[in-house]
């Protein structure tokens, strides 16, 4: 099909190329029905090829997906919010899923005070974090929880809308 | 209270040519931002002969006694004035100096050169002493720092902190520098240039080595880097995060923080890497280790009450004793180089400052006017503290004295500073 559609293309911008060899020729017999008088050349749009997605390439999708899915806390607090039980759970049956994957738990903090003492502060959220996984069944020996402490802001105004961004638990996954 | 630039100091133009060339490699420059109350007035005059070294070194010696802010230099005129000139003192007297140096440059055999001075005291009309080096171009500045050391030490009774080194971090888009520079801010050079963060470095009684925590392993480990051989190896890495090193006073041993048994927890390992010991533990965060200078003890934050503050435990393990009870945020306990005071960060109405504790009385003085200062660092002598700080978004380094009145800014073109570590004196 895609050669036929090439053929045709360059045949049309071709002056000098023989109708004849460039007709369609139906694959198999079709009934009789009058021809169109001046048969449009076919959309340049290819019909749709749905490839198939290996389980490496859905999980790589749902990787990348966990990966923009965070926790977020209260300042100088660590105990994991309700709301968030669904992110746990989600990461949590992707390990299922992803049955070599390790996951690296990654603690922020907001910049307000010293900066080994906001480390041990995201070490206390990303352990709250690992703590919920393996309430949901996620062996310990497949996660690691550290801490950036307030190393790696995802937003640096200095302001609560961006502190709040900033005290959180990020799913890092490794395929192993 | 004045502000000035240290580079007013130079006064030649090869200085300032020097200065010139050193500003492109983003020097960590010095500002004096405040001065003491009773400055010595000190004349220090050109060195004969200095002019060819094409280093003044009279200009560095200077300098270096400006920005302690312990000093006033009265201006000692053009004329360069050998060690072994006849001093009149009616003139110096006159001219409202205390103390006067006077010195010589002259071309050894070997192609090197050697430096002499001689200090004097203008009131009592006496030679307070002298010293000669012998030194290659490229150790001239140092020559001039050790100069420095011995003015200091004879005019204040203190000893000098000029020929030592300051470790910091240098934060540009996407790259994080260790340097280590002189104390006047020259000679930077970087130990590691990282992608990711580094932070706590600390310096090794000796002075030879560092310790701090670099994520460029995508989590925090506890290295130690030989500064002279660009060895390094890993004094902790463990599952979860290594952080928090402090150097034992002997040298052989860190204090670390580490998660591996669950929270952030002190323990002790061997410099090496090998020999860890858990020092105590606690249900909340225990961080910051930093031992006495007597060894004795080690001091730490702990949130174990409620609230960061900070604590004391004996080294050999044993019952924690809370040191700070004023306020709800104390952290990063620094002892002084004599053990007789303590720097730390208080949070006072939201702004973070660098405190200093009497721990005989606890007493507690809030050294600075900033709000996000971080990371005390003492000097040597225990005359000033170096720590990290905000002006205008932009990290920078700054100095106090210990009685609040000196007050230095560090800081580098285009670029944060953070994370300062004062070396100790070198032998």
């Amino acid at each position: 099909m895609r050669t036929f559609l090439t053929a045709t293309a360059v045949c049309l911008s071709l002056a000098a190329c023989q109708t004849t060899s460039t007709l369609p020729q139906p694959s198999k017999p079709e009934p009789a029905k009058p021809l169109p008088a001046a048969p449009t050349p076919p959309a340049a749009k290819a019909a749709p090829v749905i490839p198939v997605q290996t389980e490496a390439q859905r999980l790589e999708k749902l990787r990348a997906a966990l990966a923009n899915k965070s926790v977020y806390f209260d300042y100088d607090n660590f105990s994991l919010k309700p709301q968030y039980q669904d992110v746990v759970t989600q990461n949590a049956d992707f390990m299922k899923q992803a049955g070599k994957d390790t996951v690296v738990l990654e603690g922020n903090a907001d910049e307000r005070g010293s900066k080994e003492y906001n480390l041990a502060l995201g070490q206390k959220r990303a352990e709250a974090v690992r703590k919920a996984m393996i309430m949901v069944g996620v062996p310990d020996a497949r996660m690691e929880a550290i801490s950036y402490g307030k190393e790696k802001p995802r937003a640096t105004c200095q302001e609560e809308k961006c502190w709040q961004e900033n005290r959180r638990v990020d799913f890092s996954h490794k395929s192993n | 209270m004045k502000s000035v630039l240290c580079r007013f100091a130079f006064r030649s133009l090869a200085a300032s040519l020097l200065c010139f060339s050193a500003a492109a490699h983003a020097q960590l420059s010095i500002e004096i931002t405040g001065a003491g109350a009773n400055r010595l007035p000190v004349a220090v005059a050109d060195f004969s002969g200095e002019r060819i070294v094409s280093q003044a070194l009279a200009s560095v010696v200077r300098a270096d006694l400006e920005r302690s802010g312990q000093f006033r230099l009265i201006d000692a005129g053009a004329t360069a004035l050998a060690e072994t000139a006849p001093v009149s003192y009616p003139d110096w007297k006159a001219r409202g100096a205390d103390a006067l140096a006077t010195g010589s440059v002259s071309a050894a055999a070997d192609g090197r050169y050697e430096t002499r001075f001689r200090l004097y005291d203008v009131q009592k009309q006496a030679a307070l002493g002298g010293q000669a080096f012998i030194a290659n171009t490229g150790q001239l500045r140092a020559t001039a720092h050790r100069i420095s050391d011995f003015i200091y030490e004879k005019l204040t009774g203190e000893p000098g902190i000029f020929s030592t080194r300051i470790a910091y971090v240098v934060k540009s888009t996407g790259r994080y520098e260790l340097q280590i520079a002189d104390a006047d801010g020259e000679n930077a050079q970087t130990a590691l240039a990282s992608r990711e963060p580094i932070i706590s470095p600390t310096w090794s009684p000796d002075g030879t080595r560092l310790a701090y925590v670099s994520f460029e392993a995508k989590k925090p480990i506890v290295y130690v880097h030989s500064l002279a051989t660009g060895r390094r190896h890993v004094a902790a890495n463990f599952k979860g995060s290594n952080s928090a090193p402090a150097w034992s006073p002997d040298g052989k041993k860190l204090a670390v923080v580490l998660s591996k048994d669950g929270g952030s927890q002190l323990y002790l390992v061997n410099a090496d890497g090998s020999g860890i010991l858990r020092l105590a533990s606690s249900a909340g965060i225990d961080t910051e280790p930093r031992f006495s200078p007597d060894g004795q003890s080690i001091y730490f934050t702990s949130d174990r009450g409620g609230s960061p503050q900070i604590y004391r435990i004996p080294a050999a393990g044993g019952g924690a004793e809370r040191v700070t009870f004023e306020g709800s945020y104390n952290v990063t306990p620094r002892l002084s180089p004599d053990g007789k005071s303590m720097a730390f960060i208080a949070r006072n109405d939201g702004r973070f400052q660098v405190a200093l504790m009497d721990l005989a009385s606890k007493q507690t003085q809030i050294l600075t006017d900033s709000s996000k200062d971080e990371s005390p660092s003492f000097a040597p002598n225990g005359r000033m503290i170096i720590y990290a700080t905000e002006v205008g978004g932009r990290g920078v380094l700054a100095a106090v004295s210990s009685d609040g009145r000196v007050k230095q800014k560090l800081s580098v073109q285009a670029a944060d500073v953070r994370e300062p570590a004062w070396g100790f004196f070198v032998k």
